[in-house]
């Protein structure tokens, strides 16, 4: 069987109504809880569905470009005790890192083109190099240093294969063409929420039913292009 | 009718977007992160003192709920459906989900929950009885027919679902649930709880001690 990065992506809708779109392209679900949002910085093109927690009160986080984080992915900075104090670690993620379904992810560093499958848990303070690949349900123990070009498997986690190195551009065209494939449906609705947007989306809804045409769709797709 | 009567001790942080339904008592020096549901169901539920109880965890005293019942109930109150999220100055009441499942209602066995235990990451715990200074690893689920002694560690992933008792210093691992015996106690995450005692109420509203939620009707300005 292909590994989902090696075939073409269907395309994937989601509800307009869900999802926040920000100047850069980041698609933020409302029901994803991020805390402390003055300490995450989300580069652009990332998208992070439903259930997700970012924990931003405990340390900084980073997360890179065209990363996405499915639903009830927990990013949550590690704990450390030194001989003087403790403190929690900051995380950062780098580009193109796709995060399966239920994944815990305590690591320091995360490098670019990164898979890490449904159900993984990263273990606290692991350092995770560049293109790596975690499959589904593995158990990588804390403090792990995970070289690059490496495929890890089981629980404990161990290496069972080494990459090519055409696969950094693999996984580099297959987060962008996830990205792209993301489209929206449903009808527009303005940021934020409350009873003001509300508002003003119904107005838009009624003038748009008014000119019966379907104008909520058009400038979207342009806005893809410019994109490009 | 509400039947919620949470008694949270002086010193612990509870934070507002946990979800604690029932009746709920916490021990002093407890941390609650967001996100966290503590549904006293069947009966009530007592949580000791210093415990760590982090994001996504459930603990559930369950009672006679079937399978079926439990994960629409989950299902539920998992996450909140965004129309029902309120604006900025909106009460933290309506932060719940409403469901059918009342919790506080029946009055049976009481869940008991030691000191200094760790609840990592979604942990799912319905065990009536657990003792002290044990760590529940990410993921790991305990079912109702399990009790726990004191020092035990759960590790990642693994599920105690049949009826069982983990003695003191009981170390369960792998995907295979191994067990062995470990030498002293883990040890309490005093220092992680002073540091998060200071920093979470500068991010989070906090359920306040020794008073029960506010009265006022879900929905009312």
């Amino acid at each position: 069987m292909l590994a989902t990065y090696e075939v073409e992506r269907p395309e994937v809708s989601y509800n307009k109504a869900e999802y926040i779109v920000t100047a850069s392209g980041n698609k933020v679900s409302r029901r994803s809880v991020l805390c402390g949002s003055q300490n995450i910085v989300i580069n652009g093109k990332t998208i992070i569905k439903a259930g997700c927690m970012i924990r931003g009160d405990l340390a900084n986080i980073r997360l890179g470009k065209y990363c996405a984080l499915e639903e009830g992915v927990v990013i949550r900075p590690p704990f450390k005790k030194f001989i003087k104090g403790c403190a929690f670690f900051p995380i950062q993620l780098g580009d193109c890192c796709l995060v399966g379904e239920g994944t815990v992810l305590h690591a320091a560093t995360v490098g670019n083109f990164i898979r890490f499958g449904k159900n993984c848990y990263i273990g606290r303070r692991c350092v995770v190099k560049d293109c790596v690949i975690v499959d589904e349900g593995a158990v990588v123990t804390d403090d792990t240093v995970m070289p690059p070009f490496t495929r890890w498997a089981g629980s404990p986690a161990r290496i069972v294969e080494d990459l090519p190195e055409s696969m950094s551009y693999v996984l580099g065209v297959d987060s962008q063409e996830y990205y792209d494939k993301f489209v929206p449906v449903g009808p527009d609705v303005g940021p934020g929420w409350g009873s003001a947007v509300r508002r003003i989306s119904a107005v838009r809804r009624i003038s748009s039913i008014s000119s019966a045409a379907p104008a909520s769709k058009q400038p979207e797709q342009k806005s893809v292009k410019e994109d490009d | 009718m509400n039947y919620d009567s949470l008694r949270i001790a002086k010193g612990a942080v509870v934070c507002a977007e946990a979800d604690l339904r029932g009746d709920v008592t916490v021990g002093a020096s407890t941390i609650i992160h967001p996100k966290v549901r503590i549904f006293a169901y069947a009966g009530p539920i007592v949580i000791g003192d210093g415990c760590l109880i982090e994001e996504q965890t459930v603990i559930i005293n369950r009672g006679d709920m079937s399978d079926e019942d439990l994960a629409k109930f989950m299902k539920e109150t998992e996450t909140r459906p965004p129309q029902t999220r309120g604006g900025r100055n909106a009460p933290l009441r309506s932060l719940q989900v409403q469901t059918n499942y009342v919790c506080g209602k029946q009055q049976g066995e009481t869940l008991h929950i030691g000191s200094y235990n760790v609840f990592e990451v979604g942990t799912h715990v319905e065990s009536l009885k657990i003792g002290s200074n044990n760590v529940f690893e990410s993921k790991c689920k305990l079912g109702q027919q399990v009790t726990v002694g004191d020092g035990c560690v759960v590790s990642v992933f693994c599920v105690l679902d049949k009826e069982d008792h983990l003695d003191n210093m009981t170390v369960v691992y792998g995907p295979g649930n191994q067990r062995r015996k470990q030498q002293d106690k883990p040890m309490p995450q005093t220092q992680q709880l002073e540091f998060l005692a200071k920093v979470l109420p500068n991010f989070h509203n906090l359920k306040k001690s020794n008073v029960s939620p506010s009265p006022e009707p879900i929905g009312k300005k």
